[in-house]
């Protein structure tokens, strides 16, 4: 009798047991994951470590500068005035504040005139916003330094719509045609639109008038007023 | 008598251990999608992670320290020169434009994430990863409702971002990166969401194609400073000629 009595407890035990880690394994976390999970892991890891690797260029670059900058201030000459003087300048042509001339890629882009095929969308030869877009951030892919659609020169608000007959670029309103130009490496940027799966010849296929030409001296104007922020500011690093 | 009731609570215990055999069949089945891998695997991983992060963070604590001391110096000099001090000030306006100070202010957090994996949809490869048209799309919105600030999982949005398809990864910044996305912008939160929210708007877009999204307004969130090199060489600027 008291042996059976044991018996059942044992039993109970191992229920109660196997139940609270049956709860555990399900509700907690998997006990299996994916390969995708771990490959989404290995490619933050890698994404992380490129990350510090350009923050260290940075710290080699900005102590570099300290050093001149100390070295400078101790002059009673205007050197270190002219050195921020030189970052006033590079910092004003980034943000968009100058005109810029240099090598680069002029991008014609139209609706398509050929005859559509019956019961085609007539969607598929005209441009779209997203073409646009697309065709910019292949040019920013291939190393492109400044870009300006329609003589609007793209910063880093600057948002491309369609908006009925019309784009809208930094608010203001553009029909067809688009005239793309972006400075930088020409060559590169040329072959990255005209290639065989270029983007540039993905439109063509469409029936989407796409023509690249390569020029040695571009303008790109400055943007049109300055921008100026209403939420956010500063974060300062004062702990 | 005793031999009744004997059996029976045998009978019982029997019926339970059936029944937790079968719920820990069907749970396991129910993950077996393509080739599994431990959960211990990915705990390492995660520990990597964080030990990377860790290290990230005191490269920009070390960053943030050497910029403070150039500010100091620069702000030294523009106390003794007007003209300087007008300089320092606008520098510090276009570098704010040019997207390479850390910023805070309102604003919302996306989180993009793949599709629950399903038995007939193989979870071994990324949807967003596939579509990163949508990701280009969803920046350029947000940008449209006047968002001022955007980043990516950590990546600062400006101009000359790229985001691309290269090999298995999408580069932004030619920094690969993997889901989930987070995306964060600065601007008025309710201008954002309801800009992306709006329906067969984007978010429904990408909804329909299974992903997971979450949109969540901020009082505050921070976005840090483009961290890459910024510089022209091919771009000069125009002389002007007087």
């Amino acid at each position: 009798m008291k042996l059976r009595i044991l018996f059942v407890f044992v039993l109970c035990f191992v229920i109660g047991f196997s139940i609270i880690i049956q709860s555990r394994a399900t509700n907690g976390q998997q006990l299996y994951v994916s390969s995708k999970t771990i490959t989404d892991y290995q490619t933050t890891i890698e994404s992380e470590i490129e990350n510090i690797k350009q923050i260290e260029k940075l710290i080699e670059k900005t102590e570099k500068k300290l050093e001149e900058y100390r070295a400078l201030s101790t002059d009673e000459s205007n050197e270190l005035k002219d050195r921020i003087l030189q970052e006033h300048e590079m910092y004003k042509a980034i943000s968009g504040n100058t005109d810029v001339q240099g090598e680069g890629v002029v991008v014609f882009i139209d609706d398509g005139t050929r005859e559509l095929y019956e019961g085609e969308d007539p969607n598929v030869v005209l441009v779209h916003d997203m073409d646009i877009l697309a065709v910019i951030n292949e040019l920013n892919r291939s190393g492109a330094e400044v870009i300006s659609v329609n003589g609007q020169r793209l910063t880093n608000n600057s948002s491309i719509s369609c908006s009925g007959y019309t784009i809208r670029i930094n608010d203001q309103f553009f029909a067809r045609p688009f005239v793309i130009r972006a400075i930088g490496d020409s060559k590169r940027m040329a072959a990255a639109l005209v290639g065989p799966e270029g983007y540039g010849t993905v439109l063509n296929d469409y029936g989407i008038i796409f023509r690249l030409s390569i020029e040695d001296d571009i303008t790109i104007n400055k943007i049109a007023e300055y921008q100026t922020y209403q939420y956010m500011t500063k974060a300062s690093k004062e702990e | 008598m005793k031999k009744i009731s004997g059996m029976v609570v045998i009978g019982l215990l029997a019926l339970f251990i059936g029944l937790v055999i079968s719920i820990q069949i069907t749970t396991t089945q129910g993950s077996d999608h393509g080739g599994l891998i431990p959960y211990a695997k990915a705990q390492g991983y995660l520990e990597e992670l964080k030990q990377v992060r860790t290290e990230k963070d005191a490269a920009l604590q070390e960053l943030n320290e050497l910029e403070k001391r150039l500010e100091k110096i620069e702000a030294e000099k523009a106390n003794e020169d007007f003209f300087l001090a007008n300089l320092v000030s606008d520098l510090e306006k276009y570098k704010m434009a040019a997207g390479t100070v850390d910023v805070k202010g309102p604003g919302v957090i996306i989180t993009v994430d793949d599709p629950i994996p399903t038995d007939e949809y193989a979870g071994d490869h990324s949807v967003i990863m596939l579509r990163y048209e949508l990701l280009l799309s969803l920046v350029n919105k947000l940008k449209e409702a006047g968002a001022e600030a955007i980043s990516i999982n950590g990546q600062r949005i400006i101009v000359t971002t790229e985001i691309s398809l290269a090999g298995n990864n999408v580069n932004i910044n030619t920094v690969p990166t993997a889901p989930p996305y987070i995306i964060k912008a600065i601007g008025s939160p309710e201008t954002i969401e309801s800009t992306l929210t709006i329906r067969f708007g984007i978010i429904e877009q990408m909804r329909n194609f299974g992903l997971r999204i979450q949109i969540e307004q901020k009082d505050e969130i921070e976005i840090p400073r483009f961290s890459g090199i910024l510089k022209f060489r091919y771009a000069k600027p125009v002389k002007m000629e007087e």
